[in-house]
């Protein structure tokens, strides 16, 4: 086991990370910006190290201050969380070149599986179900309706040039196909100069289902199944659940064979995800691959009774999965709630500040991964996540209950935070229900009469 | 006069049972009183705050005589004048601090040296590296805080300058 590892991270996955630490008897660096003085991770640490003023750019992405920080305090291994430097190939290149263990997978498969692109045809190469597409450019009218045909409708026309959601048009059949076609490429002329289009499978309100991946170095490599990340407000994801309320048995294990297969082709080592898209006839498509741990990892853990952290360093360090995570069984249901210092009747904008009143809930089946308390001060150099609210219920009913008592006791004064609206969220019909997918939120968001400013 | 200095002349007072010793050459004053009197110590921090920063208050409030652990119940007035008007040249980076650009050459600065902004005063180390650090101040080098080779986080002063 290592004797002392750096957190390259700040907030409450760096405080996560030093408690694993703790618990295996490691100890734990911090590092930490001039902004950072007073955050819980570094009061916690063993011992922490100053490397930069405020700003990401100057301090957490800088990799000479942390692997400067790394040398100084003689570490063994270097935890990247979430986020910062952890899918940074070169970063996990330096590490590897300084002989100091760089906590997951290796800089060639963080850097394979980075790159949409190739992750994708790694993935399509493992036979895992990719998003459908015409393998090329398509010419002509009559090659687009064959393509669509086989692939079934409905389809998107893309721009191959193209961005900004221009150049693009859904066809739902034949008909909206041939005058599609046309008018995307003649938009993509208009606009990119180019008006080569190719089809991909349109997917209709798919839901974001991702499944947690561990691998060690002994050639074990298995899935603690899945999460339901579909409740995102502009691609930010605010309310995540495990399991799915729309996951069956038999789909669960088609998921969970192709991740794993994907994670043996390509050498997997460590903990990863793998985000999948879903149809409502439980067609599943490869979206990416995460190569680093989740900020939503926790519900994972409270359903399958692993930490999940302290087997990052185990399998770093050499040691086999342990045994009670390969033989768990998950059991209950867990809800997390992302709390974000943001105004959610103001159009989400963020809210730093101090905090002059923070009381987290407790009590049964409640757990909350923070690194603010009262007096804190909040900067603004970084994402707006201030606290993450997990409950475990022996059923989905009991859990969504547990929600609404949680975050009715939550109390944050000096700042806003979304806490109202996933208040709002988790009492809905629709969540009760577990109807929802990627577009509810918005959808959601659209119908509301126009919020007063408070 | 010296921190230790000071550690010694208490530890005397303590040996030879003295309840006061009063010291003043030139600009420097040090008054010892042993024993715990409130009123004057509560007027001695409210001189040491109109003078400035230069009070360094020991430990108080054990009571009566300190028995052998020395310098209980004692406390300090107008210690070092230099100490105020001073500034501070910080780390600019995280690493190992060198005063020379290698063991066989002179340290870049030394106590007593006036620098200004372009002068290179030192060297961090980092990932292998070695980062010239100018002193983007101008001054005169009045003390160096961190030992040739020693570590040294952000922001953490490693020159005291008294600015020109």
């Amino acid at each position: 086991m290592f004797k002392r590892v750096l957190v390259a991270n700040r907030g409450e996955i760096a405080l996560r990370v030093i408690r694993a630490c703790k618990e295996l008897g490691v100890e734990a660096v911090a590092v930490y910006s001039t902004a950072d003085t007073d955050s819980m991770h570094v009061q916690l640490a063993n011992s922490a190290i100053c490397i930069g003023p405020g700003p990401s750019s100057q301090s957490y992405l800088k990799m000479e201050a942390i692997i400067s920080a790394a040398e100084i305090a003689n570490v063994d291994a270097i935890h990247p969380g979430y986020g910062f430097l952890s899918e940074n190939p070169k970063f996990a290149k330096i590490c590897e070149s300084c002989k100091i263990k760089f906590i997951g997978p290796s800089a060639d498969v963080i850097a394979m599986m980075g790159d949409k692109n190739t992750a994708k045809a790694t993935a399509a190469r493992a036979g895992v179900p990719v998003t459908p597409g015409s393998k090329d450019i398509v010419r002509t009218e009559k090659e687009a309706i064959a393509i669509a045909e086989e692939m079934g409708y409905p389809v998107m026309i893309k721009a191959t040039a193209g961005g900004g959601g221009r150049g693009m048009r859904s066809a739902l059949n034949e008909a909206s196909l041939k005058t599609g076609f046309n008018a995307a490429r003649a938009e993509a002329e208009a606009c990119f100069g180019n008006p080569d289009v190719y089809i991909e499978k349109f997917i209709v309100n798919p839901h974001h289902i991702e499944f947690q991946i561990v691998a060690d170095s002994l050639g074990n490599v298995m899935h603690l199944g899945e999460r339901d990340c579909s409740l995102q407000r502009r691609n930010q994801k605010i309310i995540e659940e495990c399991p799915s309320p729309m996951m069956t048995p038999e789909l669960r294990q088609r998921m969970g064979e192709a991740s794993v297969k994907l994670c043996k082709e390509i050498g997997y080592e460590n903990c990863g995800t793998i985000e999948y898209l879903v149809d409502d006839d439980h067609n599943f498509y490869f979206m990416e691959m995460n190569t680093r741990i989740q900020v939503e990892h926790p519900i994972t853990e409270e359903v399958h009774g692993c930490d999940l952290i302290k087997e990052q360093i185990r399998i770093a360090a050499g040691l086999p999965i342990s045994e009670h995570v390969i033989n768990s069984q998950p059991r209950h249901h867990a809800i997390e709630c992302r709390i974000n210092a943001e105004d959610p009747y103001n159009n989400f904008a963020p809210s730093p500040g101090r905090l002059d009143f923070f009381y987290a809930p407790g009590g049964r089946g409640v757990r909350v991964d923070t690194h603010v308390y009262s007096g804190y001060e909040v900067p603004p150099y970084y994402d707006s996540m201030i606290a993450k609210l997990i409950v475990t219920g022996a059923t989905r009913d009991i859990a969504i209950a547990r929600m609404t008592r949680a975050l009715s006791e939550f109390k944050v004064e000096g700042i806003k935070t979304t806490i109202p609206f996933q208040d709002v969220i988790i009492k809905s019909s629709d969540f009760k229900s577990g109807n929802y997918n990627i577009g509810w939120v918005e959808q959601f968001l659209a119908m509301q009469p126009h919020q007063p400013k408070k | 006069m010296e921190f230790k200095e000071i550690k010694q002349i208490v530890e005397l007072m303590n040996k030879n049972e003295l309840s006061y010793f009063h010291l003043e050459r030139g600009d420097f004053c040090l008054e010892l009183k042993k024993g715990l009197d409130t009123e004057a110590i509560q007027e001695l921090l409210a001189s040491a705050r109109a003078a400035g920063p230069a009070m360094m208050p020991m430990s108080m409030g054990h009571g009566g005589l300190p028995s052998g652990t020395g310098g209980g119940g004692a406390a300090l007035t107008g210690a070092a004048a230099e100490d105020a008007g001073t500034d501070t040249i910080n780390a600019p980076m995280v690493g190992t601090f060198y005063r020379a650009a290698s063991p066989e050459h002179e340290p870049f600065a030394k106590v007593g040296q006036v620098v200004d902004e372009n002068t290179t005063i030192c060297v961090i180390e980092a990932m292998k590296t070695f980062n010239e650090i100018k002193a983007e101040k101008r001054g005169t080098i009045v003390k160096i805080l961190v030992e040739n080779a020693q570590p040294v986080q952000y922001d953490d002063p490693m020159f005291v300058i008294k600015p020109a």
